[in-house]
């Protein structure tokens, strides 16, 4: 009886669902000019893009129009993609860059620093603060620009750190002390969020 | 809650808030959202039947064990490994109940003192175990690795185990503050495997480890890994990005007894003389080099690359060596070879301001003899010093010279006696001072018997007097070999293997960077620098312009750029 509760709830601890599976043939589809192949990498790669850029820009309407241009540029820079079977880190490589270059644009157009104007509640739902959206805004405030870029790429990605030390530029050991120091963070947020209810 | 809740979490929310965009980019999704979803879901049905598959098989081989449990009550059903550092063994029955407890190493036996553990259960067992490597130290935040072997012939039994072994390991350290890095593997009972650890005094847990990295990684190889600890081993691996599918894992090692890149990046810029703001870095990576972790730094500041290599426990420096880059960049990098006199290694150019001959002289003249046998002319690196030794009017002098100022540290002078053998030996000008009783040969045939072929390309045979060894190096197969062979015993000294990569770049160096640059729009780059990356098979193309850094990645057979960044230095 015993086996049948352990490998159950074990099969499901060690399965992740949360990594998203790109097909780098759609690229190269996209390369050769089949303007549906890009539709199927949307359906695959959206919540990425869209996080990443978020973690960025720390602003929903730039991140989403980040994600508008990244499509494009997708769309644009296929035929220099080489399969390297990194499609992931080719995509985000740009997001990155976008929204980089938004995030300057953004900074000589307010005086607002951006850091301060965080807020999801935005229109959507306002009233249900559920858990999921507690340690969203708590990623945006509480991390630093690159742990939160490092976590929501983690978590969004399906990239080892590896690669996000590549999209990122910077060194393997930064990242995963970063990644490790901001995971303690949070938990430590979210248990004393969980405490006070 | 655990780093997997978190990321779940985080997750599913910005799934949830992400836009759908589709309309405006005009895509006509062709699977919508809601069918990805549902094929998911039958995935995870699929998943499910099989589990209970597995259940009901599990059950099945529960209940055979039942029965014949009475009269297997005394052999050993399974062997459960449990490496920290100290490295125990259980063997257990088919009951589940542990028999013998064996410890592998001295911790061990620290360990397994005073426990008894025969009789009971392997949970009570482990729980035990576990609780008292915390106790004792050996589980802490800098050693937070626990590597938990299998060793049973029914395949579904060995991994049903493993994955109950980590979530019991991990239950029982969830109390404490240690968040642990759990692997679980399958081991076999392999004659070779089981050499291989006696050999170096290993369990044969760890010894499985290694040789799953010694297959991801050709550089490393058996023995070096041999005297990593587990924490050490998984970090390696973890940082390596080694990949074992047939490896349960889960949490991090832990690096805290290392210092960070920044700190190692400081220290080789602190031993180099190099401001922060005048170095730009092309190269940060923790690696370990003859069993100590260390960063591996590149950097260039001026017309200067520097290589360091930083002990990653206490900052020191290891290695370092610096090169000249050719301020023209059309001929740059790649006459980066010994022989030439821009590159340098390690520090004998930089400190030493006075040259052989006159090192000589001033020796010469210090004896006050004019007419002299020079039999060793050699600069000391360590000491930095030359080494002279000559003989005049019968006598013999050693002679220590200052490289950098030219004062005599160090003087003696001894007759030469009359006897044959010192005469051949004062005529043997500057050639072996060493005793060297084997040939260049028999080296090669001791390296090549060593590698085990017959049929090598040898690309060096060199003495090296300074070592009193022969440097060997070939080619076989599709590994390169290096060899240090001692001269005067005929013992390998060291050896290295590697595969060969069948690299084949179509494109020269140069070509990748006007590609890079063309791409850029940039004619003059206040500095470029191009890499070859025969992993990969393409060129890492970084250059700067005004202040923006670029950094490409150009294909090396077709030209085609397959990667691209810049970044503004605000």
């Amino acid at each position: 009886m015993i086996f049948i509760g352990m490998t159950s709830t074990i099969k499901n601890t060690f399965d992740s669902d949360r990594k998203p599976q790109v097909d780098e043939n759609l690229i190269i589809r996209l390369a050769s000019g089949e303007r549906q192949a890009l539709a199927e990498l949307y359906v695959q790669t959206d919540s990425a893009v869209y996080g990443f850029a978020l973690s960025i820009l720390k602003d929903h309407h730039l991140a989403e129009d980040v994600m508008h241009d990244a499509y494009l540029k997708i769309n644009e820079a296929a035929v220099n993609y080489k399969p390297m079977g990194k499609p992931m880190a080719w995509i985000l490589t740009i997001v990155r860059n976008l929204s980089l270059m938004k995030l300057r644009q953004a900074k000589n157009k307010f005086s607002v620093p951006l850091d301060e104007s965080f807020d999801l509640a935005d229109s959507r739902d306002l009233e249900k603060e559920s858990t999921d959206r507690v340690l969203l805004s708590a990623v945006m405030q509480i991390l630093s620009d690159e742990e939160r870029q490092i976590v929501t790429l983690y978590a969004i990605s399906g990239m080892k750190h590896r690669e996000i030390a590549s999209v990122m530029g910077m060194p393997l050991a930064t990242v995963l002390s970063k990644y490790r120091r901001s995971l303690v963070k949070l938990k430590k947020y979210m248990e004393a969020e969980r405490n006070e209810k | 809650m655990r780093n997997k809740d978190i990321l779940d979490m985080l997750s599913k929310e910005i799934k949830n808030q992400t836009p759908d965009i589709s309309d405006r980019l005009s895509l006509h999704l062709p699977e919508t959202k809601g069918r990805v979803i549902e094929m998911t879901k039958a995935k995870n049905n699929k998943k499910r039947n099989w589990i209970i598959g597995v259940s009901a098989a599990a059950v099945l081989a529960l209940s055979i064990g039942l029965s014949s449990m009475w009269y297997q009550y005394y052999s050993v059903d399974t062997v459960i490994g449990i490496d920290v550092n100290p490295s125990i063994e259980l063997q257990v029955n088919r009951n589940d109940t542990v028999l013998k407890a064996v410890a592998l190493n001295d911790d061990a036996n620290v360990i397994l003192d005073d426990m008894k553990l025969s009789g009971v259960d392997y949970n009570t067992a482990i729980n035990a175990l576990i609780g008292s490597m915390l106790k004792n130290g050996y589980i802490n935040d800098l050693k937070n690795s626990i590597l938990i072997s299998v060793d049973n012939d029914d395949a579904q039994k060995r991994l049903d185990l493993e994955e109950r072994l980590m979530q019991e390991i991990s239950a029982i350290l969830s109390d404490s503050s240690v968040e642990p890095a759990l692997m679980a593997q399958s081991v076999s009972s392999d004659e070779q495997l089981k050499n291989l650890a006696n050999q170096y005094n290993i369990s044969l847990g760890k010894a499985t480890l290694i040789q799953r990295i010694c297959a991801m990684d050709s550089t490393k190889t058996f023995e070096s890994l041999a005297k990593l600890s587990v924490n050490d081993l998984y970090l390696l691996a973890d940082i390596q990005d080694v990949e074992f599918d047939d490896i349960l894992a889960q949490g991090s090692p832990s690096d805290s007894a290392y210092i960070t890149a920044d700190e190692a990046k400081s220290a080789a810029l602190t031993h180099a003389k190099v401001t922060a703001d005048s170095a730009s870095f092309t190269k940060t990576e923790m690696d370990f080099d003859d069993g100590v972790m260390v960063y591996e730094i590149e950097f260039v500041s001026g017309n200067v690359k520097y290589e360091y290599d930083i002990n990653a426990t206490d900052a020191a420096v290891t290695k370092y060596e610096t090169e000249q880059i050719a301020s023209n960049s059309q001929n740059s990098s790649n006459s980066n070879n010994s022989a030439n006199n821009n590159s340098s290694t390690n520090n004998n150019t930089a400190s030493a301001s006075v040259t052989q001959e006159q090192a000589k002289n001033i020796a010469l003249q210090h004896a006050g003899v004019s007419n002299a046998t020079v039999t060793k002319l050699e600069y000391d690196r360590d000491d930095n010093d030359y080494d002279i030794e000559f003989t005049a009017g019968g006598y013999k002098y050693e002679y220590e010279v200052n490289a950098s100022n030219g004062s005599v540290k160090n003087w003696e002078k001894e007759a030469v006696k009359t006897n044959n053998n010192a005469n051949t030996n004062t005529n043997t000008n500057t050639s072996s001072s060493a005793s060297t009783s084997i040939t260049k040969e028999q080296a090669k045939s001791i390296a090549l018997q060593h590698a085990g072929v017959s049929n090598a390309n040898i690309t060096k045979l060199e003495f090296d007097r300074d070592d009193n060894d022969y440097d060997i190096e070939f080619t076989a197969g599709n590994y390169e070999y290096e060899y240090e062979v001692n001269a005067s015993n005929g013992n390998v000294k060291s050896w290295d293997k590697e595969a060969v990569k069948s690299a084949s770049a179509s494109i020269t160096q140069e070509q990748a960077k006007n590609i890079a640059l063309q791409h850029a729009g940039i004619s003059s780059p206040s500095y470029i620098k191009a890499e070859f990356d025969s992993d990969d098979n393409k060129y890492d193309v970084e250059f700067k312009s005004g202040n923006t850094e670029y950094e490409y990645e150009i294909n090396a057979s077709n030209g085609n750029i397959i990667k691209w960044e810049s970044d503004k230095d605000d």
